[in-house]
């Protein structure tokens, strides 16, 4: 099943770049603009996102 | 502060809540749907107000502020993670667990694994499971409270005196009119928890650091090393991995994927919810921060909210304390329904299957003072650190994850697989745990849900497929498909 495959892969973006941005590119910044941003950013988009395909895909029914 | 305020507000507000939760009940009928479900027929307001104020709890205001108090960042990482996953889990599983509950009238997640699996077992296992590791979960929302009156008075009001309050008034609202007075309380307390904290933030920003950019300024320079990530990525791993399934293993949210009346109000839990989430986590983390920078040196940083409520005027510290009150009211409200319905259709109805409707639903309300009860004699005995013991309680549900996606995407999972992973996967977990033991560093969540995963799919290659397993799937995914496409 396709969609299975693209779940699994999405799940997988979103949790190398949760965890490897942060701990590996982002450790030592310290400032707000660093993981504090980082992270905060990548749920936003997570949010709009998965929100954007939750209001185009579940159609018009009920 | 003056202990008589506390008392004052906190009676005010149980008196409101109380008034809603009376005219939930006078729209209650008859049945274990109706009173575990609130009948299906929630509106998308309600759900995603009732999955907010399950989902975030005193763990936010109490245990989160208290995390990046003491170690920065990496407390606002490991819940963003929780979110993050949420969502994304929520738009793959939400549809299926809504689909699944009214095709195959699904009262509670574990009933969904039994009839799934075709094992009552299944369900029996998965009920206890529910009830071990989210006993002591409910424990921490009493715990919560305890610290904040105890905090707050300054010992004037007893730290038993706040868990009996709040164990006797979630227990009132929960057995009155069970999922429906239970969700239009929790919409009225994810208001108040939202607005009162929102209120509180920008006073402490104005009053102490003269605006919000005055407070990034001086974080930025006299907390530096809070903005740095100082975690051990094992931490974080051990602690966010079980959080990051949270929407799947917590019954007490999963349940809530049954209750929205249509399509429509599924999709606006998710929405409401998300944005809740969002700004009650940023919300959160920014408390921390603060009373890092106003009250350094704590030695308890579960003390930092307490601490911190002392600072502000009277008036907003008990607006504030009736938001974390409502936080933890509404988990704990939830999650003794959600094991109340547990008891009642996994247990007793598995055992005896013979029971009728009305007895099923007795064995579930008589459950609500007991287990009430184990929840206040743990609180008692105030075991560890919030955090710690509230990821605990999720990691140990990690071991019903495998079974619980299998369920939707995998139709060689079997009975056998899925009782003797969680049975396997359970008890090494909470061994581990209970022992402290972290093999070569890693958490016992990541041993637990990789052993879980591979005792679920190595067992279910070798046995018996269900009759109906494929039919389920196909049936499930084939409706999932339609309502995407339109």
């Amino acid at each position: 099943m396709a969609s299975k495959r693209s779940y699994l892969l999405v799940g997988l973006v979103i949790a190398v770049l949760d965890f490897f941005v942060p701990f590996y590119v982002l450790k030592d910044v310290g400032s707000f603009f660093g993981s504090y941003f980082f992270w905060s950013a990548l749920t936003l988009t997570v949010i709009v996102s998965g929100l954007l395909y939750v209001d185009r895909t579940w159609g018009s029914k009920g | 502060m003056n202990q008589l305020y506390v008392w004052i507000s906190l009676f005010s507000w149980i008196g409101v809540a109380t008034a809603i939760a009376y005219l939930a009940k006078r729209g209650l009928g008859e049945g274990v749907t109706e009173y575990f479900l609130g009948g299906r027929r929630l509106g998308g307001f309600i759900s995603g107000m009732t999955y907010s104020a399950t989902t975030y709890s005193a763990f936010m205001l109490v245990g989160l502020v208290g995390l990046t108090y003491e170690s920065g960042v990496g407390a606002l990482g490991f819940e963003m993670t929780y979110l993050t996953f949420t969502v994304f889990l929520l738009a793959i599983f939400a549809p299926r667990f809504w689909i699944a509950s009214r095709e195959y009238d699904f009262v509670t997640p574990a009933e969904l694994l039994s009839k799934r699996y075709e094992s009552r077992w299944v369900g029996v296992v998965a009920a206890l499971i529910f009830l071990v590791m989210l006993t002591p979960y409910a424990a921490v929302q009493l715990m919560g409270i305890g610290f904040l009156v105890e905090g707050l008075t300054g010992g004037g009001i007893p730290y038993m005196a706040g868990v009996i309050i709040m164990a006797v008034f979630a227990g009132f609202s929960t057995l009155w009119a069970g999922m429906r007075s239970v969700s239009w309380t929790d919409a009225f307390q994810a208001l108040t928890m939202l607005t009162t904290s929102l209120f509180a933030l920008f006073y402490l920003f104005y009053h102490f650091f003269g605006s919000p950019i005055g407070f990034f300024t001086t974080i930025s320079t006299e907390n530096v090393d809070l903005l740095k990530l100082s975690w051990d990525p094992r931490l974080f791993i051990g602690l966010a991995l079980p959080w990051a399934f949270f929407a799947l293993t917590n019954p007490q949210v999963s349940q809530r994927m049954f209750i929205p009346d249509r399509v429509s109000s599924l999709k606006r839990m998710i929405i409401y919810f998300s944005i809740f989430g969002f700004i009650y986590t940023i919300i959160s983390t920014l408390f921390g921060f603060q009373a890092a920078n106003l009250l350094p040196g704590l030695t308890n940083p579960d003390k930092a909210m307490p601490m911190l409520l002392t600072k502000i005027p009277t008036a907003l510290g008990l607006i504030i304390f009736i938001g974390i009150f409502a936080a933890a009211t509404s988990t704990l409200g939830s999650v003794i329904l959600t094991l109340s319905s547990a008891v009642s259709r996994d247990i007793t109805k598995n055992v005896a299957p013979a029971i009728s409707e009305k007895g099923e639903l007795l064995s579930g309300k008589i459950f609500i003072p007991v287990l009430l009860g184990a929840t206040v004699i743990f609180a008692w005995f105030q075991p560890g650190l919030i955090a710690v013991l509230s990821s605990m309680a999720s990691g140990g549900l990690l071991v019903t994850a495998p079974a619980l996606i299998g369920a939707f995407f995998w139709k060689k999972g079997t009975g056998v697989g899925t009782l003797s992973s969680m049975v396997v996967g359970g008890a090494l977990t909470g061994i581990m745990y209970a022992a402290g033991y972290k093999p070569l560093g890693w958490w016992p969540s990541v041993w637990g849900l990789g052993i879980t995963t591979v005792v679920f799919v190595a067992v279910s290659l070798v046995t018996t497929r269900p009759e109906k397993s494929e039919e389920f799937v196909e049936s499930i995914n084939s409706q999932v498909k339609d309502l995407e496409s339109g």
